[in-house]
């Protein structure tokens, strides 16, 4: 490294020369070092064409990055849909892609584009388009890896790990970030533009240098650079002075370009598409998550901002002061008892640290240390490093975007604006606006609800369901009203703007992506809840789709629970397309029946579930014994109660299923009651240890059948047996699910099961219940009180002495 | 090295690099009545790559600190500027040896310390009176006896206070006025009563946040203090080559020249490392004992057992007296430790054994000895 350093060998293998026709330019993205030599180069060099590293297929967007009512940050929202099965097997449903360029004033590639258009020059992205880089990269690599969100411009080549590792044990700096302002930041502010570039290169040679050849083509880095060569070439021949403003990494490539190893592919014209959208500074944060270039960016724009301001030779010092007097304001505000010396010593640490780690002025890293050392009273733990909360805060920046107007609107977004306007919905409101829905009498009603329910799987942040009935927890169903609350905000379009790819309107988006979220549903019970959503967004056209799919997952889920859960899913579709007006759509009565049967052949074995899992067996029980107790699944009632009877066959069974169980049999065939009193009589007159798990099968029981206590008398005096042989230790412990039992009861089902228990001991009914309290009696009890509490204060500290 | 002395001060051990030094110092800016320049300082304690030049010698200058780089740079800054400096976090984790040598690059002088105690007074930190001679001459410059603040701020040197949270509140409170108006009041001297601090004066605490019997420092000390939360070792390869660093030392000291174990060190980092995170490397969930698993604790337990080894056996690390050691250590604050040590070898020891094999292997063989 050291030779490399020293600054002779890259100047040979990259001249950068402000006589050459073509000037190459290294930058690293979001670095306002980068930005800041570049203008000077820009001004010295005097272009007649600037090109720069993006996707080819934006370059009609230049104009609205460059337009003066464009606020950063901003980015370019790029998407790919592999309709005709480039990228994925034939049978697979196809693939999405998305990737954010994110761009900020202090962005090489802003300022170059900028510059460009200021001076009536050409500005030009030369990558290949989104979808070419897709289909040059290998499955996984790059910006077909499986992360969340891609950035175009990631740093990843410039921060591998074996270096930032070398690199904090050479230079003693704690990582690459702190590595990169002291060189090239802080320090690069020192140097001339050519030894600020030199230095660019050494490092950037170093790092392809020891990046292995076959990773720069599988992730496509070597057929973007051949083609960004192809569009330099092209350039140089009709321009005399093109500058090339790139990614430092790549100068290598573009001055020796690998013939491009891949065909040119012809694509569809609407198979890609790009658009503008407005950006957040956290979302731009490197340490967001993914990597998106420099952390800090509100520090770093600051810095940006104080270097085009008339004093910028102080530039970094400014900001580092301005962030200590920010964060201590808002301290203070926020109650902490931080004093300005405090912040004159923290400025003055920052100072002195920059002085001791020869750095030419205090940095981010500076900053931070200096508000650990002088903000933070006490042991920097979670509860003391609200300090350094409230910096990470300031130094990320809370900024939003704006684009100007007459940007690009996707059709999303444009089918979500008609719908809004159909349907009379509100969208220049600030508060949140409320509405009630009418669904099963009025059809415009029933479908603003289909359109909100695809906004909120969507998840855009519009609409928010309050209440009616739900269909997906299957409660409140008696209910016949919906009412929602909605409300329009610019983070609704950019979150439009990010489903963008899978369709042109709110019902194709929706579709594509429950088509995905069901081919990727590994448990039956999710596969049902997405099919009950698709009802309620009206998305019959899937129906077939999703079913067969449907299908697959009940043979593959094994989990009773889940199953369980698809069955409750599948029930309420089928009893509710009649209400909604879907009947027909889907044949969701077969589903169901298969459904019942995966559910039937795993029944019996659920007689060892734990205390965990066993209301759920129960509700899964009654459930079943309420869907066979429709006319259409009238057939299926004896193959359940045949399961039925395995089950409590089952030695040992839980208590509870075991009474709830019998309690159905019960319901299905009377003459059960006699095997279920002797049952009764096992548990509450058995051993100590079975009798204490009587109140667990009294709540099982009275849970499926709760009129067997109110019918027969001797099921009472058993109880009753019970209840009086308890000793009291044994009785609070069997307390919590006795209570559970009697809560399955009407209040006037409780008021006469007392009464016969009275009866039992000799007392009449009327006894039991609480006479109200005398008012004499009341009146003469607070003075008592009152009395006792005056006696006792004339006890002053007696208390103690004694 | 002088083996009259038990402990030598951090001066004397480090006397050779701190002359080189100060020759290559010359040039360097430094602070008034500043030893060395805060970059010799940091020089120091994190050591150089390269051995140094001083005149026509080369003198390699020892990594003393191994953690946090930018840490011992913020710690020198302080003292630099006007605020005290505050050490704290659990025992262990080497506060009072950056303390130490901290004061011995920049004042030359690591001695001038109070220790804090419950019974610490205000004249033990301040000033006291020979009482013989302020009987028979009254009070005069003469009958006062300087205590280690008195002298900090009389010669421009540094000031240590090691756990200072270990003194009562209102003992404590006495540096108040002193780390902010740098001036001691003596008002049995009259008009000569005033003693100003000489540039160079600065007081290091360190302090205890988890030992039972503690007492919270106000808000008024606090203000004056930086503070600096020095974290326990996160790595164990690191932890490991400081127990093996530390144990030479001693080793040296007493004499001792059997060669050091690598893989009982390796244990016994892993062991500690594991128990004070609560996981272990393969990721099983560990309850932490209460007691304190700091490295100055597994290298007092390396100690004991090498020096098992040196005077009763062959000289060499047994894993049964190692697991007696860790008993020792560990079983302080509660009975349940205890049994936390052992889940601790019945899960991870019994792995890494049928894993690895060798040390390991002996080492849960040895367990019986957890008693």
């Amino acid at each position: 490294m050291g030779t490399l350093l020293s600054g002779e060998r890259p100047a040979e293998i990259i001249p950068f020369s402000l006589d050459q026709p073509v000037l190459y330019y290294p930058v690293r993205h979001h670095s306002p070092a980068c930005a800041w030599h570049l203008e000077q180069v820009i001004r010295r060099y005097d272009p007649q064409c600037i090109l720069v590293e993006g996707p080819e297929n934006a370059n009609d967007l230049i104009s609205v990055l460059t337009d003066p009512g464009t606020k950063t940050p901003v980015a370019l929202y790029y998407a790919y849909r592999d309709d005709r099965h480039l990228l994925c097997q034939e049978d697979e449903e196809p693939e999405r892609f998305c990737c954010y360029y994110p761009f900020l004033d202090h962005s090489p590639e802003l300022v170059a584009l900028r510059a460009a258009a200021d001076r009536g020059i050409p500005g030009q992205f030369i990558d290949l388009s989104y979808a070419e880089i897709l289909l040059a990269t290998k499955a996984a690599q790059g910006l077909r890896s499986g992360e969340e969100k891609h950035n175009y411009a990631s740093d990843r080549y410039l921060t591998e790990e074996r270096f930032q590792e070398l690199l904090r044990q050479k230079t003693g700096l704690r990582g690459f970030e702190e590595f990169w302002e002291k060189y090239f930041e802080t320090g690069g502010m020192e140097l001339s533009d050519e030894a600020f570039v030199r230095q660019m290169n050494a490092y950037c040679l170093l790092v392809r240098q020891n990046t292995p050849e076959s990773l720069l083509e599988e992730d496509g880095c070597l057929a973007r650079e051949a083609h960004m060569a192809q569009c330099i070439q092209q350039a140089a021949a009709q321009y005399q002075r093109v500058l090339v403003v790139a990614g430092g990494f790549h100068i290598w490539g573009l001055l020796h370009p690998t013939p491009s190893p891949l065909p040119p592919q012809k694509l569809p014209a609407n198979a890609q598409w790009v658009y503008p959208m407005r950006y957040t500074m956290p979302a731009a944060d490197a340490l967001s998550g993914y990597a998106s270039g420099m952390p800090a960016p509100g520090f770093y724009h600051q810095v940006w901002a104080a270097l085009h301001s008339e004093r910028p030779e102080q530039a970094w010092t400014t900001v580092v002061l301005d962030a200590l007097v920010r964060t201590g304001r808002r301290l203070r505000k926020d109650g902490s008892l931080l004093s300005v010396f405090d912040e004159t010593s923290a400025f003055q640490q920052a100072q002195m640290l920059a002085e001791l780690r020869e750095k030419p002025e205090p940095g981010l890293y500076e900053l931070q240390d200096a508000v650990l050392s002088c903000f933070v009273k006490g042991e920097a733990n979670l509860s003391g490093v609200e300090p350094l909360r409230v910096l990470r805060e300031l130094t990320t920046g809370q900024a939003v975007g704006e684009l100007c107007d007459g940007a690009l609107v996707p059709p999303l977004v444009k089918d979500f604006d008609e719908k809004c306007r159909r349907f009379r919905l509100t969208k220049d409101a600030a508060s949140k606006q409320e509405i009630t829905l009418s669904i099963f009498s009025q059809p415009k009603h029933r479908a603003i609800s289909r359109f909100f329910h695809q906004a909120e799987f969507l998840e855009c942040g519009f609409a928010q369901w309050r209440k009616g009935p739900d269909l997906v927890r299957r409660r409140d169903r008696n209910l016949i009203r919906e009412r929602w609350e909605y409300r329009w905000s610019t983070s609704v379009d950019v979150s439009l703007i990010e489903h963008a790819v899978s369709g042109a309107t709110m019902e194709e988006a929706c579709a594509t992506e429950l088509r995905q979220k069901m081919a990727a549903a590994v448990r039956a019970e999710e596969g049902a809840r997405l099919l009950v959503q698709g009802f309620l967004m009206g998305m019959d056209d899937q129906a077939h789709t999703l079913a067969s799919r449907m299908d697959q997952l009940l043979v593959t889920d094994g989990e009773f629970a889940s199953l369980c859960g698809a069955c409750a899913s599948l029930s309420t579709l089928e009893e509710w397309q009649v209400q909604y007006g879907e009947q027909g759509g889907y044949d969701y009565p077969a589903l169901l029946r298969r459904c019942f049967g995966r559910v039937l052949q795993l029944l019996p074995r659920m007689n060892s579930v734990d205390d965990h899992g066993v209301r759920k067996v129960q509700q899964a029980c009654m459930l079943l014994y309420q869907v066979t107790g429709r006319e259409t699944f009238a057939v299926l009632r004896p193959p359940l109660i045949e399961a039925f009877q395995r089950l409590v066959g089952q030695n040992p069974i839980h208590p509870a299923l075991h009474g709830a169980v019998l309690g159905l049999l019960y319901g299905d065939d009377s003459r059960w009651k006699e095997k279920i009193d002797k049952i009764a009589e096992s548990y509450l007159r058995g051993t100590r240890n079975m009798m204490l798990l009587s109140a667990s099968f009294l709540q099982g029981l009275f849970y499926t059948a709760r009129d067997l206590l109110l019918v027969d008398r001797s099921f009472l005096c058993r109880m009753d047996t019970l209840l009086t042989t308890l000793t009291d230790q044994d009785f609070i412990a069997l307390l919590p699910e006795l209570r559970l039992a009697f809560s399955y009861f009407a209040p006037m089902e409780t008021d006469r099961i007392a009464q016969l228990a009275a009866a039992l001991h000799g007392a009449k009914g009327g006894t039991l219940r609480k006479k109200g309290i005398d008012p004499e009696a009341y009146t003469w009890g607070e003075r008592l009180d009152a009395w006792v509490a005056a006696r006792l204060d004339e006890f002053p500290g007696k208390g103690d002495e004694g | 090295m002088e083996t009259s002395v038990l402990r030598p001060q951090a001066e004397q051990r480090y006397r050779e690099e701190l002359e080189a030094l100060r020759v290559w110092d010359q040039g360097n800016r430094k602070p008034q009545n500043w030893q060395l320049s805060p970059k010799a300082v940091r020089l120091f304690i994190l050591g150089s790559r390269q051995p140094i030049r001083c005149g026509e010698q080369t003198v390699t200058i020892q990594k003393k600190y191994l953690g946090n780089d930018a840490l011992v740079e913020r710690c020198v800054i302080t003292l630099a500027g006007n605020r005290g400096l505050m050490l704290v976090r659990e025992p262990g984790t080497a506060k009072t040896m950056l303390s130490e040598l901290l004061s011995a690059a920049i004042s030359g002088c690591s001695t001038n310390t109070v220790q804090g105690t419950a019974g610490t007074t205000e004249d033990m930190i301040k000033y006291s009176w020979n009482y013989a001679l302020l009987l028979a001459e009254g009070p005069s410059r003469k009958a006062l006896v300087p205590a280690p603040l008195y002298v900090g701020m009389e010669k421009g040197i540094l000031t240590r206070f090691e756990e200072i949270t270990r003194t009562p509140a209102e003992v404590q409170d006495s540096l108040i006025s002193v780390l902010s108006d740098k001036v001691l009041n003596i008002p049995e001297l009259g008009d000569d009563g005033l003693l100003f601090a000489k540039p160079g004066f600065n007081v290091i605490g360190t302090a205890n946040t988890r030992d039972k019997g503690v007492n919270e420092m106000s808000s008024a000390l606090k203000r004056r203090f930086n503070f600096e939360t020095v974290q326990p070792v996160r790595d164990v390869a690191l932890e490991k080559q400081i127990i093996l660093n530390e144990v030479g030392a001693l080793a040296a000291a007493a004499g001792i020249t059997q060669p050091l174990d690598e893989e009982a060190a390796q244990l016994l980092a892993t062991t500690y490392h594991e128990l004070r995170e609560g996981i272990s490397a393969s990721g099983q969930r560990l309850e932490k004992p209460s007691a304190v698993m700091s490295t100055a604790e597994a290298i007092s337990v390396y100690f004991q057992t090498m020096m098992t080894g040196w005077y009763y056996e062959d000289g060499h690390m047994d894993e049964e007296c190692l697991v007696e050691n860790l008993v020792g250590a560990v079983a302080k604050e509660s009975e349940e430790d205890m049994d936390k040590l052992a889940a601790y070898f019945s899960t991870v020891v019994r792995d890494k054994a049928q894993q690895e094999g060798g040390a390991w292997e002996r080492y849960y063989q040895a367990r019986g000895r957890l008693k």
